[in-house]
């Protein structure tokens, strides 16, 4: 079993409505985003191309965040989840340099949106998270939760937030390596392409743009 | 790093740049600082033991001053990347990962050196009268075989101390500019010129002459050095990353760069060993002014190249119009 | 009041847009909202029962520090820009004392001051979302006894698409426009940003759409959000979408075979197409039955257009017939032997001078492109397609052309809905499936069933509930400040008939009235509330100017803004997640809101209040008893005002005892056994606790009430085009009492009124504004427009950090985005600060270079340069209302104006 997803571009509309869902599930910190849209323009006038792109983590094959950690705290899982152990992490910032894909956010401070923290914050803000490397974890909390019978990626109690909040219905997340999965038939129907593919570093997001 | 490759079956655009490189942000002046203080602190320890000039530089308390000096900076340049990290407290787990992290390996070398070469000039130790280590079999200058075994490994360890930060740029960092046999090349004989410089000053205030050689070692370091840093400013300009880290070293730090780090800080003390060499009166002059130099050049080249450390632009498959 | 312990997902609705509403869960742990959540349970929401990213900031909306803690009252008399108010906290019982004793006199000295103009005025912005949130509170409006003005306006006609909004409802019963995109597979879009705009079922569906193949052409002056999913992005000079449009019908009508192409039977007995019209350009109607007359080919001769047996309608061709023409004020002009020819004729000689090529030196559209477009939407029309909805047969026609904010409002906006309208008419594509769809009504009643206000009215066609320009029944004395009764017959005279008039001018009439024109006067009591016109109209200077002679102001407050910041009283606003409302959600509302069920939704108090807010209906309760209208106000509730639904309907009455003061609570409660009795047809009873638990209750909603067409059919109606006889004649009447008046400020808006309309130079009104203003136009050569901001639209989100911090990744914030290669010409970077100076003025920004812009545009997305709205003020963005001035010119004949100027720019350091 590996997890990934298939990023409809066609459909993007760079609405951010993930990264703040994402936000928000997560209980993170200003300016902290472990996923966000990037808005891509490319060419020359009138010759344009404008599209949106979801960045994030890509749960690489072959992280080069994880080998670079000192610690030990950059893991990853069996099936494909890179992760932080934050009781571990030190705050170093190699693995953020390591990353092409500029997927890891070191929360340096706690922080907050005004002054003090309001309700919402003081509720949600988990206080092992700061002095630590954090980034995109595929929502594991919720797909771990997944009972027998549930399937992360149609469930959405157990999929994403990024993914059962896209409006445009653009982003799709399940196992790669069962070729029934949505996202195995989406890969088989559009062949998607990967981001930074001279790395070879085998990303678990692709991204449909054609 | 390989050039794009033609897109696979099926799909049907090249890729091209779709985010720019932007530069990174985790590291600058405290890593800058640790680097340079790591090369000096190995660099001298190193330089002085092979060059056997650490019995001309001093004591103290019955220790070897050029040792201790050694372990003050490696002390400070600790504490400074303690001081950085984001859970320091917890800075003693970054020895867990040897089989995969530079930064582990080189945490460990740090370890080992500090330990190894403060447990070498222990038995020197000298309070009073009292001398509470003598009884452990070596001392300082390595004259037994147990000593000469210790030294050798904190040797080896000061080595590794030299150089690893640049290994932990080159070897996976995602910034292009970093990725390169040069960085690490770089900032060892960075370490080595600054280091030599280093123990030519504690030899002045030791009032012990500096020998011709080295002021030709550090005449050699420098060049070796220049030619590192020419090397690889000269090489895959194109790349994509480190085009962006050229112009903006050749911009925004032009003049810190060509002036500081290879004008004042590289060539003009190659010129100044090469004077050294030849007007012996002037070398303790020349040492200080070599010193002052150095420092400047090697901290200033580790902080550009920190701050023109640029990860890649993003590519992917994106097809733009035609009207 | 609400449980303190464990996790709950509390459901709700969002309708901080008019894309709503839509529904979510806000998760609330130990009595403190923490996050909010799609609210999956509902799957009858068209878009899985996801709200858009604006949803998610209604936790930090709850607890924003900034937000107004208490009813507060101004001490400091005197008021400006630089005049602190000196605020002072005060209790709700003095606040709604001080703001009773300000309303009772008005009740009892007289509803309407000395020139005719209602004491109070009230303005709820934000486009028709502030009812979602007021409560009970318009009962107490209804209540109020006398005449009210909704007129002082917030930015509507510039900020809405109000042409579309006049014009629509008119032709088609459609407030507002969308594509049956379920079903549409090519759209012709001019500038509508529906991927920004068209909320979370609009993106859903246009996604969709886009992953079956659906073509989607956006013609746009910058390439914005739909420009970048459409399929092609065509680069359109501003304000010249007329030519391109005029240009496409023109292919359709000569250079295709329209015999072919068209929909010619839909036309026949569906339009006006086959009318004939007279020689004075009104219809040639029988003498004596006064209907209009029709060519039988068949027959041979000119019959009435509902003579049942009419087998073929001449749409073509010169025929001589007897008969009359009905002109302007009942003059009747006799012929016994006129030359006519049905509208459609007249319509193709209309548009003969509009080729592509003619188009293509206006609006920088190659003829080309042009002419590819009308290929395709004539082969993607499929003329002639049935389709089965819930078991009835319809026509399918899979086009739809759409049009966006600023180019269905202001001049060209009425040219740009009637060639919009008529191509789709042209190919039977209006009001059936895939075509283009009403999906609400606001003028014309009931507002809750579109297809229950078609009427047959005269001439064949719906009856209208226009204002009268007859001599005898013309309101010649305004009876709101934007004077709608008398200036704009097609605004009708309902509840949202002042807002939906020229708003602007009590903003530029005040002190300034033309001659002979009654000068708006201040209200003696203003409420606003969800409003800002201090940054949200044109000319923001001019609207703080005027606002310091406003006597007494009351503001329901979020933050302080730039507006309250002129209000004698604040009373802070119970937001979105704060107080009980119960809302009809689904069936066809405004943008693509249409769904296969309809219902009704509550929003509730997910956790206690941080602040001492007050529920609204509450404060109308109040407000009521205080000022001995408790009754009235009680029976408003009965009969459904506000409430949506009467308490009292066929089989079921739970109505209010009228002589008592209800809680928020109990008032509601009613309001939810009234909707799902009405709803289920006596089949369900659900209270308050219910709805709290469950969230909404539906029932199903037939597709083919989507579609105005089976009821156009079953009352044998047509629409009223192409030819605008009608519009024509009581333009024609208008101008004749104005005049009559005396009144000739409106002049230029009376030229609109044509039955075919022509071209006009549009972008040159705007070249001329400079000269207006004693400047010259070559110094202004770049427009200045603005775009939407999924993140920023509607809902005082400007004073919300945790959006600025996610708006930061779409371009456009926060700076002025201009084209790439201008800018190097000007010796403009990126990131450098420059100015955009219009011919009234100058506002900063920081240079965001784009190549997906037009070198003559300049783009500062939504409504900033905030100066007292917290957070909001912090935020460095130009504002292009600052810098629109208020003019005549640039107003059109149902009081709406296009979001642009002309400007230049220049870096603020260095040589202009």
């Amino acid at each position: 079993m590996r997890w990934g997803m298939v990023v409809d571009v066609r459909k993007c509309v760079g609405c951010q409505t993930c990264t703040i869902a994402c936000h928000e599930e997560n209980a993170l910190p200003p300016g902290i985003f472990w996923r966000h849209v990037v808005d891509v323009e490319v060419g020359e006038y009138p010759e344009v191309r404008r599209a949106f792109l979801p960045m994030g983590c890509q749960h690489c094959a072959e992280p080069p965040c994880v080998p670079v950690c000192p610690t030990g705290a950059s893991q990853q899982r069996a099936d494909g989840i890179v992760f932080v152990q934050y009781d571990m992490c030190i705050g170093c910032g190699y693995c953020a340099v390591a990353c092409p894909y500029r997927a890891r956010h070191m929360i340096h401070d706690q922080d907050w949106y005004f002054m003090a923290p309001t309700p919402s914050e003081k509720k949600a803000r988990d206080p092992e998270r700061h002095g630590v490397m954090s980034k995109c974890t595929f929502c594991k909390h919720r797909v771990d939760k997944a009972p027998a019978g549930a399937t992360p990626g149609v469930d959405p109690e157990y999929t994403p937030v990024c993914v059962s909040s896209c409006i445009a219905n653009a982003m799709h997340f399940g196992d790669l390596d069962d070729p029934n999965s949505n996202v195995s038939r989406l890969r088989e129907e559009h062949q998607p392409g990967v981001l930074l593919e001279e790395l070879d570093l085998k990303p678990s997001l692709f991204y449909i743009t054609e | 790093m390989a050039e794009t490759r033609p897109p696979a079956k099926g799909r049907i655009s090249t890729p091209i740049a779709l985010m720019p490189a932007v530069l990174q942000h985790e590291w600058d002046l405290y890593h800058a600082t640790w680097f340079t203080l790591m090369g000096v602190g190995g660099g001298i320890f190193l330089l002085s033991r092979l060059m056997r000039l650490e019995r001309g530089l001093g004591v103290w308390l019955g220790l070897p001053v050029v040792d201790l000096v050694s372990f003050a900076v490696i002390g400070v340049g600790g504490l400074i990347l303690i001081w950085s990290l984001g859970r320091p407290l917890r800075f003693l787990r970054a020895v867990l990962k040897p089989s995969s992290s530079w930064i582990s390996r080189g945490a460990i070398a740090d370890f080992i050196f500090v330990v190894l070469g403060g447990a070498l000039i222990l038995p020197g130790l000298t309070l009073g009268t009292a001398r509470p280590f003598a009884w452990l079999p070596w001392d300082a200058w390595a004259s037994t075989t147990a000593g000469r075994v210790i030294e050798g490994v904190a040797l080896a360890a000061a080595a590794i101390v030299i150089v690893y930060a640049g290994l932990v740029l080159a070897d996976r960092a995602a910034v292009t500019f970093w990725r390169s046999w040069a960085i690490p090349a770089q900032f060892m004989l960075s370490s080595l010129a600054m280091s030599m410089a280093t123990v030519m000053v504690l030899q002045t205030l030791h009032a012990t002459p500096i020998r011709e050689l080295e002021c030709w070692w550090l005449a050699a370091f420098l060049v070796l050095l220049l030619a590192a840093i020419v090397w690889h400013l000269a090489t895959r300009t194109t790349q994509p990353g480190k085009a962006e880290a050229l112009a903006r070293l050749y911009t925004t730090y032009h003049a810190v760069f060509w002036g500081v780090v290879l004008g004042a800080g590289t060539i003009l003390p190659v010129l100044l060993a090469v004077v050294a060499v030849l007007a012996p009166p002037a070398r303790d002059v020349l040492g200080v002014m070599s010193l002052m130099l150095t420092l400047a050049g090697g901290f200033l080249l580790r902080l550009l190249t920190l701050r023109v450390g640029y990860f890649p632009p993003v590519s992917g498959a994106l097809r733009v119009p035609k009207r | 009041m609400t449980p303190t312990t464990g996790t709950r997902k509390v459901p709700t609705y969002c309708y901080q847009c008019v894309a709503g509403p839509d529904l979510l869960n806000v998760v609330v742990e130990d009595g403190v909202a923490v996050k909010v959540e799609p609210n999956f349970g509902v799957t009858e929401h068209p878009a899985g029962g996801r709200p858009c990213v604006r949803a998610y900031s209604l936790v930090q909306k709850l607890y924003n520090p900034n937000r107004v803690k208490g009813p507060m009252k101004r001490t400091n008399p005197r008021k400006g820009k630089d005049e602190d108010p000196g605020w002072t906290p005060i209790s709700w019982d003095e606040a709604l004392d001080t703001l009773a004793d300000k309303l009772r006199p008005i009740r009892d000295n007289g509803f309407v001051d000395e020139h005719g103009y209602p004491r109070l005025a009230v303005t709820f912005g934000a486009g028709g979302t502030a009812p979602a949130y007021l409560g009970g509170f318009p009962a107490f409006l209804s209540a109020w006894g006398g005449p009210l003005d909704q007129g002082i306006g917030s930015g509507q006609g510039m900020k809405c698409v109000h042409s579309e909004h006049l014009y629509g409802e008119f032709w088609h019963r459609a407030f507002t426009v969308a594509p049956d995109m379920p079903l549409t597979t090519y759209v012709l879009s001019f500038g509508n940003n529906g991927d920004v705009s068209g909320g979370v079922i609009g993106v859903w569906r246009h996604a969709e759409a886009r992953g079956r193949g659906a073509r989607w052409i956006q013609f746009e002056p910058h390439m914005s959000v739909t420009a970048a999913t459409a399929a092609r992005w065509v680069p359109i000079k501003p304000k010249t979408d007329p030519a391109v449009l005029f240009a496409i019908l023109h292919g359709v009508l000569h250079e295709h075979d329209w015999r072919r192409v068209c929909d010619v039977d839909f036309l026949g007995r569906m339009t006006n197409a086959p009318y004939l019209v007279g020689p004075n350009g009104y219809y040639l109607r029988d003498a004596a039955s006064r209907k209009p007359l029709v060519w039988d080919e068949k027959r041979g001769a000119a019959v009435a257009f509902d003579t049942p047996d009419v087998e073929a309608y001449a749409l073509d061709g010169e025929f001589t017939a007897v008969g009359v023409e009905q002109g302007p004020d009942d003059e009747v002009i006799t012929h016994a032997a006129a030359v006519a020819r049905p509208s459609f004729a007249v319509l193709r000689e209309h548009v003969r001078p509009y080729t592509p090529e003619w188009a293509a030196h206006i609006s920088d559209v190659p003829a080309a492109t042009i002419r590819e477009v009308t290929r395709e939407y004539l082969e993607h029309a499929r003329v002639g397609a049935t389709i089965d909805v819930d078991g009835v047969t319809l026509p399918l026609r899979p086009v739809a052309i759409l049009l966006g904010k600023s180019v269905n409002n202001g001049w060209g906006g009425f040219e740009c809905c009637w060639a919009r309208t008529l191509l789709s008419a042209l190919v039977g594509a209006l009001e059936v499936p895939g075509g283009i769809l009403g999906t609400t009504v606001r003028l014309n009643r009931p507002s809750s069933n579109r297809l229950e206000s078609v009427r047959p009215g005269p001439d064949g066609f719906m009856a209208q509930p226009l204002n009268p320009t007859s001599k005898d029944k013309w309101q010649a004395r305004p009876t709101s400040r934007s004077a709608h009764k008398t200036l704009v017959p097609l605004v009708s005279d309902g509840s949202w008939s002042g807002a939906l008039s020229p708003a602007q001018l009590p903003w530029l009439f005040m002190n300034d009235a033309p001659p002979k024109w009654p000068e708006p006067t201040p209200p003696e009591v203003w409420l606003v509330g969800r409003s800002n016109p201090a940054i949200s109209c044109w000319d923001t200077e001019l609207i703080t100017t005027k606002l310091r002679q406003f006597p007494f102001v009351c503001a329901f407050a979020y933050t302080q803004d730039e507006t309250n910041w002129f209000a004698d009283l604040v009373l802070p606003d119970a937001t979105d997640l704060e107080a009980y409302q119960l809302f009809r959600v689904g069936a066809t509302k405004y943008i693509e809101s249409y769904w296969e069920h309809q219902g009704v939704a509550l929003r509730q108090p997910v956790a206690d209040s941080p602040y001492d807010t007050r529920d609204l209906t509450d404060v109308g309760t109040e407000l009521s008893r205080r000022l001995g209208i408790l009754e009235r106000y009680n029976e408003a509730l009965n009969r459904g005002v506000a409430l949506g639904v009467p308490l009292k309907g066929p089989g079921y009455d739970v109505s209010l005892d009228p002589s008592k003061a209800h809680t928020s609570a109990e008032i509601w409660d009613r309001a939810c056994r009234a909707a799902t009795l009405s709803l289920s047809k006596g089949r369900d009873e659900h209270d308050l606790e219910w709805f709290r638990e469950h969230g909404v209750y539906l029932v199903p909603f037939s597709r083919l009430n989507w579609y105005l067409h089976p009821e156009m059919t079953k009352k044998g109606l047509r629409y009223e085009l192409p030819y605008q006889e009608r519009l024509k004649r009581i333009g024609q009447e208008l101008k004749n009492r104005l005049h009559e008046q005396d009144l000739h400020f409106w002049d230029t808006q009376l030229e609109e009124y044509h039955a075919l309309p022509p071209w006009k130079d549009f972008p040159e009104i705007w070249v001329d504004v400079a000269r207006r203003h004693g400047k010259k136009p070559e110094d202004y050569p770049l427009w200045l427009l603005t775009s939407r901001s999924m993140q920023y639209s509607w809902g005082s989100q400007v004073s919300l950090p945790l959006l600025a911090d996610v708006a930061q990744h779409v371009r456009g914030h926060f700076g002025l985005m201009l084209n790439n290669k201008m800018a190097a010409l000007h010796g403009i970077a990126d990131g450098d600060e420059i100015w955009v100076e219009s011919p009234i003025g100058r506002q900063q920004g920081v240079a965001m270079l784009r190549a997906g812009v037009r070198p003559d545009v300049v783009v500062a997305i939504g409504q900033f340069a905030h100066w007292a709205t917290p957070v909001a003020e912090d935020i460095h963005m130009p504002n292009l209302n600052a810098l629109e001035p208020i003019d005549l010119s640039l107003i059109d004949s149902t009081g709406s104006g296009s979001d642009l100027i002309r400007v230049k720019v220049y870096r603020a350091k260095g040589d202009r």
